[in-house]
């Protein structure tokens, strides 16, 4: 009886697999991606659906694997790729990738007509680029500056500020009124990575430092050979203030921008990224807000936009179906962007618009046309994933001495953050020498 | 008068078969074991003695012992484990005291205790991240709103308590348990004998209930060890970006991972490993000694 069961149960077994053997399977392209933002996802879901309209005989598969700074990405997608899962479409800039360039895992786009006809400025395609070749099709880009709570400025009597003084007397202004005016994120790296970046990088790029990051990570030059860090510390440490919320070292970004939309901060500082969370968050509310780049001296000139390539997509020539990925890529970026802009809130690196894109992402495409940007991708080369986390920990040490007056690391002024830093990038250059 | 020599025979012949049959229980968890941890952990020793950078390189130079030597006299390194051995001392306590006192509290048989039980066990299904999520909302939303003070997540010095409470929080359930199920083993009739001696309920306690169930505490402090030792979940979710609160566990990852050092991170592994038996083995031995003694 038993030996029938079994019997019973192995041919059951064989006639179900049949049906997928002989499956007529669509040639498949998986794409390791690391957007969370609900909103990406219906925008991905959207351009899915554009593409097997035109390509049914495709399938797209998207996996999402968090970022988290980089160090879950990174893990997942290098674990993968080392034990033979190789996906078609990596998400990410080439920069921080250049193992996999270098072991032959991303595809070489240079001369790529679809790029090219896109009329990319270098900045742009730097952000893409390794050692000059291109390695990633680019979709939209970032920067970053204040959201502020319409409501809020206007029952204060607060213009837009256009000055740095403008700005620490609204500070003050709101602080009198009970207001907090900052709602900070200052436990995620990123948060204190942006509020150095418009003097950063400004700075840097007009006194023609193009090579700072990459001099910086080599140990020919160290931090405090270059101004910009000292003055980013100081102007971000007058912003910071004496109003920080007690949470503004333990939030990450999800805290702030509930502490921003439900109305206890009047500002938040942070990335254009974030303007799909934000909307997902007030929809169906009354919830108002605008959006200024940060004003870091009194000039009253108007604020360089920082511009870094956002989403980027490289191809892995390894996997199964490279050619088919790079015409789900093409596609993407020839047929789909205004629709990819529509839903994600992403300012498209073309500048693409459609009748529904919001006066924001209309207002940052103009100010990068006019060319007052300092793009992140005019740098030789970025800081690489492990200088990145040794400068966020400096500055994360720089926000909590700021913000709660605690000493951490030895961080309790501009001189002792920048030696801290320094420390962190030669231990990262001691290590590389191993 | 012995026993004739052919029972002797077959009673050997039943007990090895009684035996055999209890290692085939054990062997797939041993093949598992071998195969998922021992295995890979053999092999991974030679990449640390190299200059592996990239897991996904299949570049790895030779370069002697130069990874242990650097993280032997490395700052950081040496931090991550102090990191580790105050999370893990603090953790342990806390884990232990409420395990204990809830176990004291809830150990007879009752539908409430039942339900308590389940309760206090509660927390040690829930996964470290979601749980670690929920006290990021505790100690910033209501901790810090109740008292207007700085979260202990946002300040660097106090981050190391505050994941061991939160750790402790998920785990005394399970310390808990172990200490329930001793405490029951306890025979009533010490009690009995020790009431009519005329001891009280406090002498009763120390030298009845804490003689008879120091094997519960040898189980919880090794596995709560051994836990404590390798926390990076924690981390990984409330201290990232703060070398204050950088377990070893959670430097090993970032050197592996985030930082392109495989080779390094290796040898720190293979540091905390050794660290990890010598010290089970010494507490182990030390309370087992104690049991005997009890």
């Amino acid at each position: 009886m038993k030996k029938l069961l079994s019997l019973l149960l192995v041919l059951a077994l064989c006639i179900g697999m049949v049906p997928a053997a002989f499956a007529d399977e669509a040639a498949k392209i998986t794409v390791f991606h690391y957007m969370v933002e609900g909103q990406k996802a219906d925008g991905l879901v959207q351009i899915e659906e554009a593409f097997k309209a035109a390509h049914p005989e495709l399938n797209v598969e998207f996996e999402n694997l968090a970022y988290s700074q980089g160090t879950d990405f990174w893990p997942q997608l290098s674990t993968a790729i080392s034990a033979g899962d190789n996906p078609e479409i990596i998400m990410g800039n080439p920069g921080l990738y250049t193992d996999l360039i270098e072991e032959g895992f991303i595809k070489d786009l240079t001369g790529n007509e679809t790029i090219k006809a896109l009329g990319l400025t270098s900045g742009d395609m730097g952000d893409v680029s390794y050692k000059g070749k291109w390695y990633a099709y680019p979709v939209d880009f970032k920067s970053w500056g204040v959201f502020y709570n319409t409501k809020i400025f206007e029952e204060q009597g607060i213009a837009v500020p256009t000055t740095e003084s403008e700005l620490l007397a609204a500070c003050e202004k709101l602080q009198a009124a009970g207001i907090s005016p900052w709602a900070n994120w200052f436990a995620d790296g990123a948060a204190v990575d942006i509020e150095m970046r418009p003097i950063v990088w400004t700075k840097a790029l007009a006194n023609g430092d193009n090579d700072m990051f990459e001099k910086l990570m080599s140990g020919e030059k160290k931090i405090a050979d270059y101004p910009y860090f000292a003055e980013g510390l100081e102007v971000w440490g007058r912003r910071m203030g004496n109003w920080a919320r007690p949470d503004a070292t333990s939030n990450k970004q999800t805290d702030a921008n509930e502490v921003f939309v439900s109305g206890q901060a009047a500002m938040l500082y942070q990335g254009t990224w974030n303007i799909g969370s934000i909307e997902m968050l007030i929809k169906d509310t009354d919830f108002e807000y605008g959006f200024f780049l940060c004003p870091t001296d009194d000039s009253g000139e108007a604020p360089v936009l920082n511009v870094q390539v956002d989403q980027a997509f490289m191809v892995n020539p390894q996997a199964d179906n490279a050619d088919l990925a790079c015409q789900f890529m093409e596609f993407w970026l020839t047929d789909c962007m205004g629709m990819w802009s529509d839903f994600t809130y992403q300012p498209c690196i073309t500048g693409a618009t459609t009748e529904n894109t919001p006066a924001l992402l209309l207002s940052l495409l103009e100010t990068k046309a006019s060319g007052n940007t300092a793009c992140y991708g005019d740098f030789t080369a970025p800081f690489s994933s492990a200088f990145t986390a040794a400068y966020r920990k400096g500055l994360g040490a720089w926000a909590v001495y700021c913000c709660t007056g605690e000493e951490t690391s030895g961080v309790n002024s501009i001189e002792t953050c920048i030696e801290y830093m320094q420390e962190l990038f030669d231990e990262e250059i001691a290590q590389a020498a191993l | 008068m012995a026993k004739p020599v052919v029972n002797t025979k077959t009673e050997m012949a039943l007990s090895k078969k009684i035996h055999l049959g209890n290692m085939l229980f054990l062997l797939p968890t041993v093949l598992l074991f071998t195969f998922v941890v021992l295995i890979p952990f053999f092999q991974g020793i030679p990449y640390s003695f190299t200059s592996w950078k990239s897991v996904v390189s299949t570049n790895h130079p030779f370069n002697g012992i130069a990874n242990y030597k650097y993280l032997l006299g490395n700052k950081y390194f040496k931090m991550s484990l102090g990191v580790t051995f105050s999370f893990t001392l603090q953790y342990m306590f806390w884990s232990i005291l409420f395990g204990f006192g809830l176990a004291l509290l809830i150990h007879r048989e009752s539908r409430f205790n039942n339900f308590s039980r389940t309760i206090f066990f509660l927390p040690f299904t829930t996964s470290v991240t979601a749980g670690a999520i929920i006290w990021s909302y505790l100690w910033t939303d209501m901790y810090g709103t109740l008292t207007g003070l700085v979260s202990p997540l946002g300040i660097p010095s106090q981050i190391v308590p505050a994941m061991a409470i939160m750790a402790s929080w998920r785990d005394m359930g399970y310390a808990m348990l172990i200490f329930i199920a001793a405490l029951q083993t306890v025979s009533k009739d010490y009690y009995e004998a020790a009431t009519v001696e005329g001891a009280n309920k406090v002498q009763q306690f120390f030298y009845i209930t804490i003689p008879n169930i120091v094997p519960a505490f040898t189980t919880n402090t090794t596995l709560l060890l051994a836990w404590g030792l390798r926390t990076f979940d924690l981390p990984a979710v409330v201290s990232q970006n703060i070398v204050e609160g950088q377990t070893t566990a959670m430097y090993i990852y970032q050197s592996i991972f985030a930082n392109n050092k495989a080779s390094l991170g290796q040898a720190a592994a293979i540091i905390l490993t050794v660290i990890l038996v010598v010290l089970t083995q010494i507490v182990t031995r030390t309370l087992r000694r104690l049991e005997v003694e009890a």
